[in-house]
């Protein structure tokens, strides 16, 4: 029986947005600061599901599901060869609620900065720019977490 | 000069101290292979087998098994690399100063050994920029090596507690901020330039360059079967002659104190394992040996070799709400739990020394403890969680008195704040 995933925080990256606790409270209880307490790591089966919503949920990717059996090679979400924690490219953070509406406003932002919408070009955090699929989408619960309208999260599959 | 020749000190000592000389002067490599002998060539199974026996342990502070962290780094076959880690932030420690500022060539032969072992082209030593008896002293003991110098290279740093962290110094050699980084993967799998790089502490290098030369067995001789060899201690506080001394494992605490001088007026606590340790009572501590398993049935740690005698004329209460404000201060600030964990427990010890403690306050600060340890990216919320929790059961008494208005409010004992370094006059070397 292969071991069960496990929930841990990347303390570093956390910024106690506190939506893992609001999507898991079986798991995951908040401190008098508003940081995650794991205070049941082990998965059961009924709450994978949720658990990997929580962990796509975090704004800041400090939110792990690990296998307990290879905690380096095998999480949630998947990234290859990183280091050290880095800030995912979440462009209107914090968010606003504004007219005209987010996607008009991120087109634009892009194409100002002659960016594709296809691929964010990332210069930020290395000296060399790459390019690396990105995937948009609209997260309610951050919406609701920022008491917004509407929250798009741009997030790199890759950095 | 040594132990041995002023009468009770053990047979076989100094060992780490041997050809310490008088004044502030390096140990020149000739006379260091005077000393200790030439140093022999190993194959790396060898050393790495040789190191096993001798149950040789990290003395940085994490009491890792120095086998098995080369074993780790060696297996994987890889391009690798070796740091020195002489940075030595705990404020009441010098031992590692005294290594590499006196003795460096002893520090640079474990170091050079090890990376043969690993199989590392470079060797990094890395140290507090402001540490410059030591740099000097390093730059010219590097010099003096001839070819071996092309591979040994000096990076200092700015320093701050928690720069001294395994991953905080890979961190800062790789371009970043002297400040823990989340890990997996440790430095032994990816450290410095993505290498498999073995972090050592400066003694722990300096017992591997002995174990070398003259084996397990004869590590084995001083110390117990459970802590083999010998430990170099930072004895400081109410004692007569502070400094850093080199003593077996299984000493008797008196014995230890009685090195230094004795104690210069009776005791009431001993701090020990620096800020990074805990209190224990006088009268439990001298009831016990210099070992792990004594020390840790009083909840102790021998950790970087720190002992700081508190005498029953000072405080406690305000010494240890001085030492947990500055280790909140000194937090990286990366991890919520932490910064603001340690802020609010600070606040309340400080709040308890002032005498103002509300009767609930000790309650939250164990609350506070138990929920903010093991939820830092490093280990220095739970080690200043572990030393608050030692002060409020050592020094119960002490915040009564408090609440109830009486303190005798000694001046400050306990150093804070950067090591002050070797050049410090009054202090001796044994």
């Amino acid at each position: 029986m292969s071991p069960r995933p496990r929930l841990r925080v990347n303390p570093i990256a956390c910024e106690a947005h506190g939506l893992c606790a609001e999507l898991l409270p079986e798991l995951i209880r908040l401190d008098d600061w508003g940081y995650p307490m794991i205070v049941h790591p082990e998965v059961p089966d009924d709450l994978v599901g949720l658990a990997r919503r929580a962990v796509d949920v975090c704004p800041t990717l400090a939110l792990l599901l690990e296998r307990g059996d290879n905690a380096a090679g095998h999480r949630w979400p998947r990234r290859p060869g990183l280091r050290s924690p880095r800030r995912p490219f979440t462009m209107f953070s914090p968010f606003r609620p504004c007219k005209p509406p987010i996607g008009e406003l991120l087109c634009r932002y892009f194409t100002d900065r002659k960016i594709s919408m296809r691929h964010v070009h990332l210069n930020i955090f290395t000296s060399r720019a790459t390019t690396v699929p990105a995937a948009t989408f609209a997260c309610p619960e951050i919406a609701g977490a920022m008491g917004l309208d509407t929250a798009l999260v741009v997030r790199c599959a890759r950095w | 000069m040594s132990p041995a020749a002023r009468g009770g000190g053990h047979a076989g000592l100094p060992r780490l101290l041997a050809g310490l000389r008088p004044g502030l002067e390096a140990l020149s490599f000739a006379d260091h292979l005077a000393t200790h002998g030439p140093l022999p060539s190993l194959e790396a199974g060898d050393l790495i087998a040789a190191v096993d026996r001798s149950g040789l342990r990290g003395r940085g502070g994490a009491d890792f098994p120095t086998a098995r962290k080369l074993e780790a780094v060696a297996s994987r076959r890889r391009v690798s690399a070796v740091v020195v880690n002489g940075t030595e932030t705990e404020p009441a420690s010098e031992k590692d100063a005294l290594l590499l500022s006196r003795l460096p060539h002893l520090v640079l032969d474990g170091a050079l050994l090890a990376a043969s072992a690993v199989r590392a082209p470079e060797v990094i030593i890395h140290l507090r920029e402001s540490a410059t008896q030591a740099l000097g002293a390093l730059e010219q003991a590097v010099a003096e090596r001839g070819r071996e110098a092309a591979r040994v290279r000096l990076v200092p740093g700015p320093g701050g507690y928690v720069s001294g962290e395994e991953s905080a110094v890979i961190h800062q050699l790789s371009g970043g901020a002297p400040l823990p980084v989340f890990v997996p993967p440790r430095p032994f799998e990816r450290g410095y330039r993505g290498r498999p790089t073995l972090v050592q502490n400066a003694e722990t290098l300096a017992q591997l360059a002995l174990i070398a030369r003259f084996g397990p067995h004869w590590f084995r001789e001083l110390g117990t079967d459970a802590d083999p060899g010998t430990a170099l201690v930072t004895i400081s506080g109410e004692v007569a002659a502070p400094g850093v001394y080199e003593l077996a494992f299984g000493t008797p605490m008196q014995d230890l104190i009685a090195a230094a001088g004795g104690s210069t007026e009776p005791l009431q606590a001993l701090l020990v394992g620096g800020y990074f340790g805990t209190w224990v009572r006088a009268s439990e501590a001298m009831a016990l040996r210099l070992a792990r398993e004594d020390l840790r049935s009083v909840g102790c740690s021998l950790g970087s070799g720190v002992v700081i005698a508190l005498g029953r004329s000072a405080c406690g209460l305000h010494e240890s709400a001085r030492v947990i404000e500055y280790l909140a201060q000194q937090s990286a600030g990366q991890c919520g739990p932490c910064v603001f964990g340690l802020r609010a427990i600070a606040d309340a010890v400080g709040t308890l020394a002032a005498g103002r403690g509300r009767r609930d306050d000790v309650r939250r600060i164990e609350v506070w403890a138990t929920d903010i340890r093991g939820r830092g990216a490093c280990h220095h919320p739970d080690g200043a969680v572990r030393f608050v929790q030692s002060a409020l059961a050592v020094f119960e008494g002490e915040i009564e008195r408090h609440r109830g208005g009486g303190c005798r409010g000694a001046p400050a004992r306990l150093p804070i704040g950067e090591p002050v370094g070797v050049a410090v006059a009054g202090k001796r070397w044994r």
